[in-house]
């Protein structure tokens, strides 16, 4: 009777799901930013006619932080499932492994941040047409 | 007189929300502390397990209540005053949700992480939390400081 191979070693279940966070973090960061490189339909919310509205542009006040919190959530949560099962099945994780992608981590989130900041630090935001009622305090 | 939902409440939802936010900057600093420790072999772990379950929750708790609020503001501050008056706030005040929603999925990280990882045994792990708990460190203090400054101009 023949001895069989020794199985190959696979991702401990804290590095297996050291790679799903970190590429749930990345793809939440992509998915979060991607509206502001790429016109994309977004969820806004009408604040003053309490109604949601999946559309590119709003046509009067509205909010898309809703939506494009949810979209980045969704693509997250797949991105670290996906990413659990495959790194289950993956060569454990070696110094090189976790310092990429704790990088790729690092680099979606602060790029993200960064364009924010940059991109809202010298807007010029149209203000909403004063209503009879209004009373400057 | 226009509404916004939970308008009447809005008042109450954003003092809720301050309240977290001293929580969430107090447990997150001292987590921060803590995975600064872990790099330099100094290793409190159950310490650091409880302050990523009590940051988890507080910034979930915060968030959800600043959401709450959010169209009152969005109407009433922003719209109506910020826009006008205050360009510098109402930029503020966009860059600081941005950011806070960008910190979510590190929090929930740090948090699964935490319950698994091993930090005298999983070293190349401990660098990747500790910048994790690093980045969203910095977004809660930025998210405090700015919140502070913008209720200070105009609160709902």
């Amino acid at each position: 009777m023949s001895e069989s191979a020794p199985r190959p070693a696979r991702m401990t279940a804290g590095q297996a799901r050291f790679v799903a966070i970190a590429a749930a973090a990345t793809a939440f960061a992509l998915g979060f930013v991607w509206p502001a490189f790429q016109k994309t339909r977004v969820l806004w919310y009408y604040p003053l006619e309490h109604r949601w509205a999946l559309e590119i542009t709003p046509e009067g006040l509205a909010m898309d932080w809703y939506g494009r919190t949810l979209v980045a959530g969704v693509l997250a949560i797949v991105a670290y499932f996906v990413a659990l099962a495959l790194a289950r099945r993956s060569k454990p994780l070696g110094q090189r492994g976790h310092t990429l992608w704790t990088a790729w981590m690092a680099t979606a989130v602060l790029l993200a941040m960064a364009l924010y900041a940059h991109q809202l630090a010298t807007r010029r935001p149209v203000p909403t047409p004063l209503p009879t009622w209004y009373v400057p305090r | 007189m226009a509404g916004t939902i939970f308008e009447s409440w809005a008042r109450v939802l954003v003092l809720l929300h301050a309240a977290a936010a001293v929580v969430l900057v107090g447990s997150s600093t001292h987590h921060f502390l803590v995975s600064l420790g872990y790099l330099r072999w100094r290793f409190k772990v159950r310490l650091g397990r409880i302050y990523a379950a009590i940051v988890v929750i507080a910034y979930g708790t915060t968030m959800l209540l600043g959401a709450l609020a959010y169209p009152t503001y969005r109407y009433h501050v922003r719209g109506l005053y910020f826009d006008r008056h205050a360009v510098w706030a109402s930029n503020l005040f966009d860059i600081k949700e941005n950011f806070a929603a960008l910190g979510l999925p590190l929090a929930i990280g740090a948090f699964l992480l935490s319950r698994v990882m091993n930090p005298k045994e999983d070293r190349a792990m401990v660098v990747g939390y500790a910048v994790m708990v690093t980045i969203l460190t910095a977004i809660v203090w930025f998210n405090v400081v700015s919140g502070i400054l913008i209720t200070m101009e105009r609160g709902v």
